[in-house]
């Protein structure tokens, strides 16, 4: 075996500059090769980003053009077409001399599975039936005010800001009441911040001081009202900053928004959060009819918000109008046949104990009006699509609904605008 | 990335504003060479920086910072008990006047008092004041003598001012001291560790705080239930809420530590690995260290050596953990989680003496359980912490202890599924930086190679959740 070479005398500076050498070479590595990756990733992200918001503006223009394309469609005249693109304008003022119904539910409402340019939601369909009504024509006006996954506590504060409104936008409060609201508690921020302070917040105080015995709608409120915040509980529900930010902050953030990751951070967190619960429910095997039992103490603190907003509805002299939302007759279904049958006795006794109407319409719609879960704005989340939608139906199906609306109601309707007519309004 | 917390022009850790502020004094650092100049623009700039939050918050640090000068001085002229316990006094009466009175008797304050509001990280600089005096009474910093603008920047030096480490005035001065080159080490740590910290408040702390859609966060579970929680949701709220609590302060100090690194100065760290501890005692070795040191050092040792018995040890680990607590502020919930990590070091060496006697375990069964009871204690520990009030969390501890509330759960099924796999996403992130420690350097040689996809990942995620309005839990401290 050959001994090791001895080392010349010029060997060690040499070594040293090659050491050097290499340092240097993983330090601009570092932080280039960061630099790029960073970049990289973030053009990835943004284009992702991008294809969801292109085809989510694509399904908007698509129900703008909706309202439009219905005056030139058999049956509806051009009266009746702007009235009903009236129904999805919340934010319209409203007119004091009709008598206002605010329509509040969840994405069953909102949405309208393969439409076509004749076909409209249920709370459009009334409009139009109440106009078409010889009796009540002109007198009332509907207002959408659903989102989709919209809980109780959030009908409740959407009800409030609409009471409180002048002229005020709820003189007929309709909830459409399904059992997957009762599986939820959070409450979006901008519904939450118009409650941070004002009026508002004054009403709502007032609502929780009043209603001592309703301790878990109280709790489910608390945090929206920021004196009254646990130590460690976060001051507000999470706002978002790509609002324009003031002063200096704000003038940075514009100059960072240039980066389009920067820009486009909301939509590609929003892509990132569907992307999960598609990784989700691969992982778990979750599909449309897994069944979705109702967490007891949730459910509870739901139907406590839900009294509550019988309680505001009564002092403000609203009438409240609870219906169950239809539900796919297709077996298995997702929600489990106890909770439904405890739902519909809970909201039963509560309609009695405030003398409120209330009508079950859980099997209403026949099973061929439904749909599948198509893969488009609403269900980013791939992994469901094409399985059976327990929830949305076709435009058929929104015209029942409405009609049955318009049946159980119509009675009442013409007292209640009298009753208005009477208090002055 | 996110705005300040309240009105918008105070500089938040990790809005943009700061991170230009950085920069500028940085660079100003960096011309600089002369240190008493460069003592003086640091201190400017840290009055600046504090002033954001408040000129009267200013007021008050500058107010405190000449008068514990002052008492410095004092006392080294003559290290006497009295003089040692004027300062103790006069700090924790400012401590009290703004931290706790409030808190007691709202009605009952001057209205000066009422009018201020609490200093941003009072407790934290006040800690840091009140060291000093005991290291001057001690003479422990006889060599180090600080001028008046080396003690006023030792307490107002802008990465630490609102929320710590609370550090050593010794370990401060010798660094205010020298002029460090710039050097290529210090600025690549300090990078890596402000984006570590960035990705663990960011983004971690705020995912487990409000969840991915609103609802579905810790913060529901804890603010906006009132009652019947299963017992499996009390353990996923306390552990959740214990990781939540540690990616947001863990990840507060990796930004501090960064940024000061960038300026060439070493802070002490505050967090070690705190839930990997196989006993409590280590826990609190690891966890906020900075503090649960400076207990020790100014309040546990003194008290300890007092008398020699077993009992005197133990009712001193009480006390300690009793200041731990109220240290947070004057409520039962502090109180209550003090006196129970007191119990619980107290059980330990109780165990620990009993084990003296007994057969050994194998060592991985013991580690195993060791950690496992650790880490089960301290996240019902957060229990109480957390809770809105005592009521609640003895509501909760009941569905802890009741066999037959572990037979429903009470929280949104995506809640469970975000706290699921981030703990165990930080324990399997653990388990595989401690397996690469392993590697010998002369095996883990490319290591280098892969740091940028990490670093660019961590940065990228930080960036896209900075749309979020990020609560510091410890800034109300």
């Amino acid at each position: 075996m050959n001994p090791p070479p001895i080392p010349t005398l010029d060997a060690a500076p040499k070594a040293l500059a090659s050491r050097t050498r290499a340092a240097s070479f993983r330090r601009v590595y570092g932080l280039g090769m960061t630099l790029v990756l960073v970049l990289l990733l973030g053009k990835v992200l943004t284009r992702l980003a991008d294809n969801t918001q292109a085809r989510i503006a694509a399904a908007e223009r698509a129900q703008a053009t909706l309202a439009q394309a219905v005056s030139g469609s058999a049956g509806f005249n051009a009266v009746e077409a702007r009235l009903a693109a009236e129904v999805l304008n919340s934010d319209a003022a409203a007119d004091g001399r009709r008598t206002q119904i605010l329509y509040l539910g969840n994405s069953q409402v909102v949405t309208v599975v393969g439409a076509t340019p004749t076909d409209l939601r249920s709370a459009q369909w009334l409009e139009l039936m109440l106009a078409r009504d010889r009796e009540l024509a002109s007198g009332f006006h509907v207002r959408l005010g659903a989102l989709n996954g919209m809980n109780a506590p959030e009908m409740l504060l959407r009800l409030i800001a609409a009471g409180e409104k002048r002229p005020r936008e709820a003189d007929i409060a309709l909830l459409a009441i399904s059992p997957e609201q009762f599986r939820k508690l959070g409450i979006r921020e901008d519904l939450a911040t118009q409650f941070h302070s004002g009026p508002l917040q004054r009403q709502l105080r007032q609502l929780m001081e009043q209603n001592p015995d309703l301790p878990r709608a109280r709790s489910i409120l608390r945090p929206l009202i920021s004196d009254m915040q646990p130590s460690l509980a976060s001051p507000s529900p999470p706002a978002k900053t790509s609002a324009p930010a003031s002063g200096l902050e704000g003038g940075l953030q514009r100059l960072a928004a240039k980066w389009p990751l920067f820009a486009a951070r909301e939509a590609v967190q929003k892509t990132l959060d569907s992307k999960l619960m598609d990784w989700r429910n691969r992982l778990l095997g979750i599909n449309t009819a897994k069944a979705r039992p109702i967490p007891a103490e949730m459910y509870r603190a739901n139907l406590e918000v839900l009294e509550m907003a019988a309680h505001y509805a009564e002092a403000e002299r609203i009438h409240l109008v609870l219906y169950m939302a239809p539900l796919r007759p297709k077996e298995p279904r997702p929600y489990v046949a106890s909770d439904r049958a405890q739902l519909r006795t809970d909201l039963t006794a509560l309609a009695e104990k405030h003398h409120l109407a209330f009508f079950d319409y859980t099997d209403l719609v026949p099973e061929e009006l439904y749909g599948n879960v198509v893969h488009d704005e609403l269900t980013l989340d791939r992994s469901v699509a094409g399985e059976p939608d327990f929830v949305h139906f076709g435009g058929a199906a929104h015209k029942m609904v409405a009609e049955h609306l318009f049946a159980d109601l119509r009675p009442r309707m013409a007292a209640w605008r009298q009753a208005q007519a009477g208090a002055g309004k | 990335m996110a705005a300040g917390a309240g009105g918008g022009r105070e500089m938040n850790i990790q809005s943009l504003t700061c991170l230009l502020f950085a920069l500028v004094v940085w660079l100003l650092c960096a011309v600089i060479r002369p240190v008493r100049q460069r003592q003086w623009w640091l201190l400017a700039a840290s009055y600046f920086f504090y002033a954001s939050w408040g000129l009267r918050f200013l007021a008050i640090l500058i107010f405190s910072s000449i008068v514990n000068y002052a008492l410095c001085l004092w006392v080294r002229k003559r290290a006497t008990a009295t003089r040692l316990w004027v300062g103790i006094c006069f700090n924790l009466l400012l401590l009290c006047s703004f931290k706790y009175l409030p808190a007691a008797s709202a009605s009952g304050l001057p209205l000066l008092v009422r009018r201020l509001g609490m200093p941003i990280g009072i407790s934290f600089w006040t800690f840091q004041a009140l060291s000093a005096i005991f290291d001057t009474y001690r003479e422990e910093d006889s060599a180090e003598r600080p001028s008046g603008v080396e003690f006023c920047l030792y307490l107002a030096f802008w990465p630490t001012v609102l929320s710590g480490p609370i550090c050593r005035l010794a370990d401060m001065l010798e660094q205010f001291r020298t002029t460090p080159r710039i050097n290529w080490d210090d600025l690549s740590a300090g990078g890596k560790r402000i984006v570590t910290g960035l990705f663990m408040k960011v983004f971690l702390a705020q995912v487990l705080a409000k969840g991915l859609l609103p609802g579905q966060g810790l913060d529901t579970g804890f603010d906006q239930l009132s009652r019947g929680w299963g017992g499996f949701d009390v353990w996923l709220l306390g552990a959740g809420f214990g990781f939540q609590l540690f990616f947001d302060f863990a990840g507060y100090s990796h930004i501090v530590i960064g940024i000061a690194r960038l300026f060439g100065i070493r802070l002490q760290e505050n967090f070690n690995r705190p839930y990997l501890s196989p006993t409590p005692s280590v826990f609190w070795t690891r966890w906020h260290m900075s503090l649960s040191f400076w207990i020790r050092d100014y309040l546990f040792l003194p008290l300890a050596v007092l008398r020699r018995e077993s009992w005197w040890r133990q009712a001193v680990l009480l006390i300690a953990m009793l200041v731990f607590g109220i240290w947070h502020g004057a409520a039962w919930g502090f109180l209550g989680w003090g006196l129970y990590h007191g119990l619980l070091l107290v059980a330990h060496r109780q165990i620990q003496q009993v084990r003296r006697f007994n057969v050994s375990w194998p060592e991985w069964a013991e580690s195993f359980l060791g950690w496992a009871v650790t880490f089960g204690a301290v996240s019902l520990g957060w229990i109480l912490f957390r809770a809105q009030t005592v009521s609640q969390a003895w509501l909760m501890y009941r569905a802890v202890l009741s066999p037959r509330a572990y037979l429903h759960l009470a929280l949104d099924p995506n809640l469970y599924f975000t706290t699921f796999v981030i703990v165990t996403g930080y324990f399997v992130w653990a388990g595989l930086r401690h397996a690469l420690e392993q590697i010998p350097p002369e095996v883990d040689r490319f290591r280098w190679l892969f740091a940028p996809a990490y670093y660019s990942l961590l940065l990228v995620i930080t960036i896209v959740w900075s749309s979020e309005k990020s609560v510091f839990v410890y800034l109300q401290f």
